[in-house]
């Protein structure tokens, strides 16, 4: 037994280290900050296919990403091998497709935008490009039948776009597939300036052909702090679509003294500033401009063929407004308070319309009001508010503050 | 089974000199290295906040507190690492060539021993894994001692409380020797596995055809490389996004992997019985 | 019976062993005789599997090596085969681990012999006494058959006049031995059989008793005749 002292002494070293370590290293998620959704009012079953992905980091721990939904906070770390080589930050629609088709969806983009689903067909919509050449040469059009598994392309030869061309929503209705892509024409560096045009390409299913593209041009808009978005009156039937571009601007002059307005300062200041609006009656083209003659504006977060849905910050809280196209009218669907917490736009900018719901992840960097809000368009009221609360209090060790970010919100099927 | 365990206790044996002084030079440099930072830090602290300038708040405000993470980007700490490394990559040529290249020539024996050649083969391989996983191990128990040396030498005030697990899988350098999850560390070492083996293999064809043994050996090597990486550079030239799925390519790789594993032990073991020379 | 049939080996382009085929019996001693570099060497190799050959076969007592070879073969190397840190006492435990035929009560009289010490360092040994444990690694293994290597090469006479009383010992008894060597004088008289190799192929293979019986030769007139020719 001395003989093999050495050889018997390196083994149990070896493995009573490892073990420990990943004994502990198997546990360290119990450590850590878990979130849920706690319903404040309204119905909770719409939160039912909430998912939200975020991560956690401090000065040490420089990276920790998590997924939250009605069931709790799920860490990287605690999901299998496969999960985490796997793109994790892929989308659960994307996900949930890979699952179920397997082999249409084999070597596509994982973006969730190149995709649009209905109840029997899936439409994936991509560029393709030329060797040599960063302009997007086509536009791609794949479709699945669900029930009989027959795939179909359709190639729009000359989509005229530029390097910076992007997907930005595929629409798909019974008959059809609209493919919304955002179109960098030109930047000018020395007013810093992009010049953006909206592309719509149409296919019909049954002619198997694309109509000629609606071109939407939202003029020059600057490169930073800018929001564009895309909204359609009606996902299952669309005739109606808006495209606007705007800007989250500061209304704080700089300070004379320091130069700059500290960042509560400029938060406070924050107002929307919307260059243009488009609207697109997708059967003829027309495009016509809207001109709101009202600065009760906010976040464009929704529209429903008569009104553009808002949503405002001001010192009294969250207001969503309704602006009427016609009748210029606003009406004020809710206002909830924000008992001072600081909220910046750019909280909530990505809100999503899912039929008639619209759902806002509230995510302040300052103070806890971090929450979940959704409201039924039709109904014109709040139908849910949720609030995103730690299971502890977050632990600030010694001058290293956690910081958690609530990232982006995707309600799946 | 009996004559492969004398044979690693054997090669454990007559590494465990030069291995011990390896730790010793590695784990002292690392403890100079973290007495020296604590005092330095202590030192800091002291100027900063002398005549009442600082509170500790205030200090903490612009400076880091002091932690086992401090200690992990130092020099001190990561040239012994290195150091470890190095030595051991050396371990896999050395813990061949010296039975050849000695003034005595150890290799007739081992050769002649009755027991299968293959053995002589994984008492080498497993003898370079068990110093390669202790060493690391080692390091995980030094960390405790690192931390405990903090903990008596800090002020709780200016201390980081960093747990040594947190510290390790958040620390980039010692996540690539220690991975964060269990099923990486078995991905992570399996592929050190292979490639060890695969190396093995390049020095016994060196050992079998000589100089042209050295063009073979290098060939095999990049060979095995190439067929590793073959999945992942075919995906990135040839598709603009990736073909296979995660599952798909990590069942593929380690089809190859384990591929790569059999031929060198085939390989290996025909060159051992047949072609290797003393 | 260790049979080399037709054996080659060639180093690149040179062949060291062109057509080599003898066969040694136990109970006899089987000398192959040449200058140095005709291949002596490479044969004991070859038979221990320690050098791969081009061609032929070798067989003991009629088939291939095994591992259980090196049971019933001892191989003498002409330097040491264990390492220059152990002590002898580690040697004889490492051969007494590995080796089922290992005679440690032979290996100790083996010591007493040679006037070896246990405690005795092998890299603190002279090249004699290196040889003597060599020698006694080999010999006190229950072999069939020993195969040695220039046992007398660069040793000091008083350890060549030790080693060669081995020879007519009861520690050879009626086991197989092949013998290398360069100076036949030394062994003349032990010899059975003689294997006169030059240039990789075997010249002369004879027994020299019966050669001294019928002709009046010793094996160096044998050998100037062959060389010669």
């Amino acid at each position: 037994m001395k003989k093999y002292s050495k050889l018997i002494v390196l083994t149990v070293v070896m493995l009573v280290a490892w073990t420990v370590f990943y004994v502990h290293a198997h546990q360290i998620t119990d450590s850590f900050v878990r979130f849920s959704i706690k319903t404040i009012e309204g119905d909770e079953s719409l939160i039912e296919h909430v998912v939200i992905r975020g991560d956690m980091s401090s000065s040490n721990f420089t990276y920790e990403p998590f997924v939250l939904t009605k069931d709790g906070t799920t860490f990287m770390r605690e999901t299998s091998f496969i999960e985490r080589i796997s793109d994790y930050h892929k989308s659960e629609k994307v996900k949930q497709l890979q699952l179920k088709h397997r082999q249409f969806m084999r070597g596509k983009n994982v973006n969730s935008d190149n995709y649009a689903t209905t109840d029997d067909k899936i439409v994936y919509a991509d560029f393709i490009y030329s060797k040599f050449n960063f302009d997007p040469e086509k536009v791609k059009i794949e479709t699945l039948d669900k029930n009989t598994n027959e795939k179909k392309t359709a190639v729009i030869d000359n989509p005229e776009l530029n390097t910076f061309a992007y997907i930005e929503k595929v629409i798909a209705y019974d008959e059809g597939v609209y493919v919304a892509v955002e179109n960098y024409l030109d930047t000018d560096y020395e007013t810093d300036m992009n010049e953006i045009t909206w592309n719509i390409y149409h296919y019909e299913f049954s002619r198997g052909t694309f109509d000629e593209p609606i071109v939407v041009s939202l003029g020059k808009i600057p490169s930073y702090n800018n929001i564009t978005q895309f909204f359609v009156d009606d996902e299952n039937d669309p005739k109606e679509m808006i495209v606007l571009a705007g800007l989250i601007d500061y209304a704080v002059p700089e300070d004379e003294a320091s130069g700059f307005p500290s960042y509560e300062e400029e938060i406070v200041s924050e107002y929307i500033n919307l260059s243009a609006i488009k609207k697109v009656d997708l059967k003829t083209g027309n495009v016509t401009d809207i001109n709101m003659e009202t600065d009760q504006n906010g976040i464009p977060v929704g529209y429903n063929g008569k009104e553009l849905l808002f949503i405002e910050r001001n010192a009294a809280g969250l207001h969503y407004h309704a602006y009427d196209i016609e009748t210029k009218k606003t009406t004020t669907i809710v206002s909830l308070p924000l008992e001072g917490a600081i909220v910046s736009y750019w909280d909530f900018s990505e809100p999503i319309q899912d039929g008639r719901l619209i759902y806002t992840l509230l995510n302040s960097e300052y103070g806890d009001n971090k929450m979940i809000l959704v409201i039924d368009e039709k109904e014109k009221e709040l139908v849910y508010k949720g609030a995103i609360e730690p299971d502890r209090l977050i632990e600030n060790r010694n001058g290293d503050e956690m910081i958690v970010y609530f990232n982006e919100m995707e309600i799946v099927d | 089974m009996k004559n492969y365990l004398k044979l690693l206790n054997f090669e454990i044996n007559r590494f465990s000199k030069l291995y011990f002084l390896m730790l010793a030079i590695i784990f002292s440099v690392q403890l100079i290295s973290v007495f020296y930072h604590i005092f330095s830090y202590l030192a800091f602290v002291k100027m900063e906040t002398k005549g009442g300038r600082m509170t500790p708040e205030q200090f903490l405000a612009e400076h880091f507190p002091f932690g086992l993470s401090n200690v992990f980007y130092t020099r001190g700490f990561l040239i012994p690492i290195l150091i470890g490394v190095v030595g051991l990559i050396l371990y896999v040529f050395f813990i061949w060539y010296r039975d050849w290249m000695a003034r005595n020539t150890f290799i007739y024996r081992l050769l002649m021993l009755p027991t299968s050649r293959m053995n002589i083969f994984y008492a080498k391989l497993s003898a370079i894994m068990l110093f390669v996983l202790t060493t690391v191990g080692i390091q995980l128990i030094f960390l405790v001692l690192y931390k405990k040396i903090i903990e008596w030498f800090i002020p709780v005030v200016y201390r980081d409380d960093l747990s040594i697990t947190m510290a390790v899988v958040t620390s980039p350098y010692l996540n690539t020797i220690v991975p964060a999850h269990l099923s990486s560390f078995f991905v992570a070492y399996g592929l050190g596995l292979a490639a060890v083996i695969v190396v093995f293999t390049a020095i016994l064809f060196e050992r079998s055809f000589q100089l042209v043994g050295i063009l073979y050996g290098l060939l095999y090597a990049v060979f095995s490389f190439v067929l590793f990486s073959l999945p992942l550079v075919v995906q990135l030239l040839m598709f603009e996004t990736l073909y296979l799925y995660a599952d798909e390519m990590f069942i593929l790789m380690t089809a190859i992997v384990i591929g790569i594993i059999v031929v060198s032990l085939l390989t290996s073991r025909y060159l051992l019985n047949h072609k290797v020379s003393v | 019976m260790i049979e080399v049939k037709n054996v080659k080996k060639s180093y690149g382009r040179k062949a060291v062993l062109r057509d080599i085929s003898f066969t040694a019996k136990k109970g006899e001693i089987t000398c192959l005789i040449g200058v140095n570099g005709v291949g002596k060497t490479t044969i004991l190799n070859a038979i221990m599997g320690l050098t791969p050959i081009d061609g032929g076969e070798i067989l003991i007592d009629g088939k291939k090596l095994t591992k259980e070879t090196y049971e019933k073969v001892a191989y003498i190397p002409d330097s040491i085969t264990m390492l220059p840190s152990m002590r002898i006492k580690d040697a004889f435990a490492f051969m007494n681990d590995f080796y089922t035929s290992w005679n440690e009560k032979r290996a100790n009289e083996l010591l007493t012999f040679f006037k070896l010490n246990l405690e005795d360092k092998i890299n603190s040994l002279s090249k004699g006494n290196k040889m003597k444990v060599n020698l006694l690694l080999g010999l006190a293994l229950d072999a069939d058959f020993i195969l040695m290597d220039e046992p007398f090469s660069g040793i000091d006479v008083f350890s060549r006049e030790q080693i060669t009383k081995v020879f007519t010992s009861h520690l050879i008894e009626d086991r197989g031995v092949i013998i290398t060597t360069h100076d036949i004088q030394e062994i003349e008289h032990l010899i059975d059989q003689a294997v006169i190799l030059d240039n990789g192929i075997i010249l002369k293979s004879f027994y020299p008793e019966k050669i001294r019986e019928e002709e009046g030769k010793s094996i160096i007139d044998v050998l100037r005749e062959v060389i010669d020719r």
